[in-house]
């Protein structure tokens, strides 16, 4: 039986967001992704950008901080990445639900396979453990932040945001080869 | 779970402690860390080991890498190969809007730029009006302008496409051009004439720009042979700028919606050069002024490399409140070498009114070549008289302002009743005006949302202000006007002021907005409103919340009660916004000071916001909070506490540091341990709050003031009482100007301050300030507020120290009695006066012994003891 989508899943991370302004971001998102029929750069400051526009119309999401909108925008990418893998996958099992893995190649040049879903898996985990840190790779992962960004993002120092973000990734890393260590 | 994160945090502060260490100090750190927790060891170890194997080579940036190259698809293989009669070179770059494409047209063969709109902006009837406008754009032809050869749509394989095909412009961004070829002033405005003169030649067809801005403009540098054979021609002095993207926001229905760019930052860059009115969405109503305004904008950074306003950092709603509202940087702040014409005819493209600004390009073409030439230009810097009818106008503004707000909402609300009426005819209206259609709930939110901003927007102190300068300008006029000699006007105005100084503009302005929006709104609500009950609930609560603000706890609890009423009836108790107006309750009734009232409110907030809305849901925060502040009212400290570090931590977490309710909570708890008699305790956490208050809110905020407030009394409680004085100055200072002397912020400010003088032996100033508070309580404060009896209590001491005992006796048994009323006999505070008593009696019969006042001191120190063993 496959897992239920999550399509219409909000966060309650972000309270000062409605369902809608998620729903929006998450449509954005998947017509920037997606299909081939479009295939332009989906770049989360041209999502966050776009975003912003259309929320800046509206009476109450004008004066929302662009930092908040920004840690959004990553969560979006993040579920609309995870379910374009997962729908990618439906398509090539006809419909049935298997674990995929991306190949990656890492940087000595030897090919690692990554499983989206236990990814996906680590980070809800993580964000139970510690949401900042999850947050620091949604940021980094999903939306395409550099250190510097991330850390003004989540309203913390530099040097604190690279002592975090080692903490966090050595705890993903070890997570996900455990993860591949039980299959 | 609870386990679970417990271990996580145990191995995150070793691992975070032992990675901040060399690598030669963290075995021995790990050793006596873990001191005989072998499974931590090893845990840490692990993730240490993981650390250094993403150092060289990482699995974790693979991933990254992988994410972001499958989610950001690269834009090569979407590139066309031909489109009609092109052949596609390569691209030039891509925005929000659309890419850029070098391609040559087949016949005539020619190199041109080939703009493709992102599919899916265009509906048919947009896609129509496109063709429609690129055919008058076709006709702009002019040194200056991009030309534009022909437009179309196009369908690629990518659904309908519009494209441009334009002339290929080698040249360089206005702004970079000058900056590389270090231009000077002359050659700059040379330039900016150039360009103007092209806005001449699109408007003189009709054809606003609209979206003018340095990166639309390219210059062609000029090839160095030709340079000086035609010297008087400026283009071959500082090469030939070329307008581009003429018309197309209008063409493409782009105005403001689209003009997207794939940069951050890059959005903002748009809005610096949008003229007030664009701002405020009048894009219907622009006219050549608006492109004239953008042209202001341009020449000031051509001049000063740097634009007039500073929106970095700012949201979209407050740059376009600056822009609207503030006047703009003059030139010659940032050099004075502007001063004079240059900075008159920036001035006067950057006028708020269209009216005042140059009525075409070629008007400010022409004063830019007088100066040039050392003529005299044709606009006036602004006389003292323009400053004074500037001065009435922005006043003017604010009556049409308030006008407006009325306006608003009487005309909103009768278009919702007609709305709503015509809708639910047959029905009962109550319940099913906001259950029909999710549309229509979403249509009646949007309205009452906006009247209840426009509501909310109402600011006593800047409305003061304005009070003053209209004041002050009418003062003047007549002045102006009468027989008075001109050399008695200064003498005059000056002794007006003075005059003037003494009413509190704050207050009147209070007084002045509960009689002319106000009462007028409830009226309206009252009449217009009987079948919402939703939007009737909505708008009152926010009325409520003004008044409670304006510190007019009277007006507001009738509001309150009916908006509660409504709510619970309506949408239920357990409705987010009925717990909201279930609180809001608890807060009104706790400022009136009816502590055990306000309790039950509270304590059904946070039962139902706990179980509604979770645990760590902000408003559950605020209600855990709310009765930690009231429980610290009630003198429970001990009981306050555990609340308190509740949501501080709580806020900490879900909020960030820096969110204002965070703050409120870090300041709250800073006071309860001053409350304790720990002031060293406290003064950590109400510093934090303070600095945080200053950097979030700014110094002027009420809570700000509140924060500056407290700190002092921190200080003094330290006995730190020069280092209090400056602290108890800024927030009493404050709290007059920004909410008026009458505001109970500003009464225990008032009274803090008098306390402070009394410590430190100046009893003239300390009574002064005392009966101040006293006298101003009684006519603000509902009658028998516990506040009135400190403040009471506090003039009696002042008043004793002064040995004016028979006065003292009066107060402090009043101030005795109030708080006895109102909090209790064993409350910390009554039982303090009691000991204030104890202390008035004594001094008395030093002073004068015999006359029996130690038997009252006796009476007094029994009842101590009764009520505190």
């Amino acid at each position: 039986m496959p897992k239920e989508n999550q399509k219409s899943q909000f966060s309650p991370d972000f309270p000062e967001f409605t369902p809608e302004v998620y729903n929006e971001l998450r449509s954005l998102a998947h017509a920037f992704l997606g299909s081939d029929r479009h295939r332009h750069t989906l770049q989360p400051t041209a999502l966050v950008n776009e975003a912003y526009l259309k929320l800046a119309q509206h009476p109450k999401l004008g004066t929302v901080p662009r930092e908040n909108l920004v840690r959004l925008a990553a969560r979006v990418m993040r579920n609309v990445f995870v379910d374009y893998v997962r729908a990618a996958n439906a398509e090539k099992r006809g419909g049935n639900w298997q674990r995929v893995s991306l190949s990656a190649v890492n940087e000595s040049g030897s090919i690692i396979d990554i499983d989206v879903l236990a990814l996906d898996e680590a980070l809800q985990e993580l964000y139970k453990l510690s949401e900042r840190k999850a947050q620091l790779i949604e940021l980094r992962f999903f939306g395409g932040l550099t250190e510097a960004e991330a850390a003004a993002s989540l309203n913390i120092s530099r040097s604190e945001a690279t002592i975090q973000w080692r903490h966090a990734r050595a705890w993903l890393q070890k997570r996900l080869r455990h993860t591949g260590d039980t299959q | 779970m609870k386990e679970k994160i417990d271990q996580f945090k145990r191995i995150e502060e070793v691992f975070e402690s032992a990675i901040r260490l060399p690598p030669s100090e963290r075995q021995d750190y790990l050793r006596q860390a873990c001191k005989g927790d072998s499974k931590l060891l090893e845990d840490v170890r692990s993730l240490l080991d993981e650390d250094a194997r993403c150092e060289v080579d990482s699995p974790t940036q693979a991933i990254k890498n992988k994410i972001q190259q499958t989610v950001s698809a690269p834009p090569s293989p979407s590139m066309p190969d031909r489109v009609g009669n092109y052949r596609i070179i390569r691209e030039c770059g891509h925005g929000g809007m659309g890419t850029v494409y070098e391609a040559v047209q087949d016949s005539p063969e020619r190199r041109v730029a080939l703009k493709m709109i992102r599919p899916g902006m265009m509906t048919r009837q947009l896609t129509q009006r496109f063709r429609y406008e690129t055919e008058f754009l076709g006709r702009l032809q002019h040194a200056g302008v991009g030309q534009i050869f022909e437009a179309g749509v196009v369908n690629v394989g990518a659904g309908e496409q519009p494209y441009f095909v334009m002339e290929f412009i080698d040249g360089a961004p206005l702004l970079e051009h000058i900056r590389q070829a270090e231009f000077s002033t002359t050659n700059r405005l040379m330039l900016f004439v150039m360009i103007c003169d092209a806005i001449q030649h699109a408007h003189q067809r009709g054809v606003i720009h609209r979206d003018l801005k340095p990166e639309n403009i390219l210059v062609v540098p000029t090839d160095t042979e030709s340079r000086g054979s035609s010297s008087g021609h400026y283009a071959s002095m500082v090469g030939q700028p070329k307008v581009l993207d003429f018309g197309i926001a209008r063409a493409t229905n782009a105005d403001i919606q689209t003009t997207i760019q794939t940069e951050a930052g890059a959005l903002v860059g748009t809005l610096q050069y949008m003229s007030p009115e664009q701002a405020a969405g009048n894009s219907q109503s622009l006219d050549v002024r608006s492109d004239i305004y953008a042209l202001g904008v341009i020449l000031f950074e051509m001049l000063c490399d740097r634009p007039p306003y500073d929106l970095k950092g700012r949201n979209i709603a407050e740059c376009i409140q600056i822009i609207r509202e503030q006047d703009p940087s003059r030139l010659s702040s940032v050099h004075s070498r502007f001063r004079g014409d240059l900075e008159t005819i920036v001035g006067k493209c950057l006028e708020k009114d269209p009216e005042r600004r140059y009525a075409s390009a070629s008007d400010l073409a022409g004063d830019v070549r007088r100066h040039l030439q050392d003529e005299p230009i044709t606009a006036r810097p602004p006389d003292t008289w323009y400053q004074l009818r500037k001065f009435s106008r922005r006043n003017r503004q604010l009556v049409i302002g308030v006008m407006a707000t009325v306006l608003a909402l009487t005309a909103g609300l009768i278009a919702t009743t007609i709305y709503a009426l015509r809708a639910d005819e047959q029905r009962d209206r109550a319940v099913q005006a906001e259950a029909r259609t999710k549309v229509r709930a979403e249509e009646l939110e949007m309205v009452s949302q906006f009247q209840a901003d426009m509501l909310g927007q109402i600011d006593p102190t800047k409305a003061g202000k304005e009070l003053t300068a209209d004041v002050t300008a009418k003062f003047t006029n007549a002045l102006v006007r009468s027989n008075v000699p001109e050399a008695e006007w200064a003498g005059q105005i000056e002794s007006f002021k003075r005059q003037w100084m003494r009413v509190n503009a704050t207050d009147a302005a209070r007084e002045l907005i509960d009689s002319t929006i106000l009462k007028p709104a409830i009226e309206t609500i009252d009449k217009q409103f009987k079948n919402q009950p939703v939007v009737d609930a909505l708008l009152r609560q926010t009325l409520a919340f003004r008044y409670k603000d304006l510190g007019l706890y009277d007006s507001a609890l009738p509001l309150q009660t009916s908006a509660l009423t409504t709510r619970r009836r309506v949408l239920g108790n357990d409705h987010p916004d009925t717990l909201a107006s279930i609180n809001n309750m608890g807060s009104l009734l706790r400022r009136q000071g009816k502590l055990d009232e306000a309790m039950l409110f509270y304590r059904e907030a946070l039962e139902g916001n706990r179980r509604v809305m979770g645990d760590d849901h902000p408003d559950t925060l605020i209600s855990i909070n709310n009765i930690g502040l009231l429980l610290e009212v009630m003198g429970k400290y001990a009981e306050a506490e555990p609340y308190f570090r509740e949501a501080m931590e709580g806020n900490r977490r879900v909020l960030g540091n820096d969110h204002r309710e965070t703050l409120n909570s870090i300041g709250n708890m800073g006071l309860l341990l001053q409350m304790m008699g720990k002031p060293d305790e406290a003064i950590p956490y109400t510093r934090e709050a303070l600095e945080g208050k200053r950097r979030v809110e700014g110094d002027d905020h009420p809570r700000t003031l509140t924060s500056i407030n407290n700190m002092g009394a921190a200080l003094r409680a330290m006995g730190k009482l020069d280092e209090a004085m400056p602290y108890y100055r800024e927030a009493l200072d404050g709290k007059r100007r920004v909410l008026g002397d009458d505001h109970p912020h500003t009464l225990q400010s008032i009274y803090s301050m008098g306390g402070l003088l009394r410590d430190l032996g100046q009893l003239d100033g300390a009574e002064l300030l005392g009966a101040e508070a006293v006298t101003t309580a009684r006519r603000v404060l509902p009658k028998g507020h516990w506040h009135a009896g400190v403040y009471l209590s506090g003039h009696a001491r002042t008043l004793a120290a002064m040995k004016r005992f028979a006065e003292a006796e009066a107060e402090m048994l009043e101030a005795y009695d109030t708080l006895q009323k109102a909090l209790g006999s064993d409350h910390k505070r009554t039982i303090g006066v009691i000991k204030h008593i104890v202390n008035l009696y004594d001094a008395w019969h030093d002073a004068e012994p015999g006359k029996g006042y130690n038997a009252n001191a006796a009476e007094w120190k029994a009842k101590l003891d009764a009520v505190a063993p």
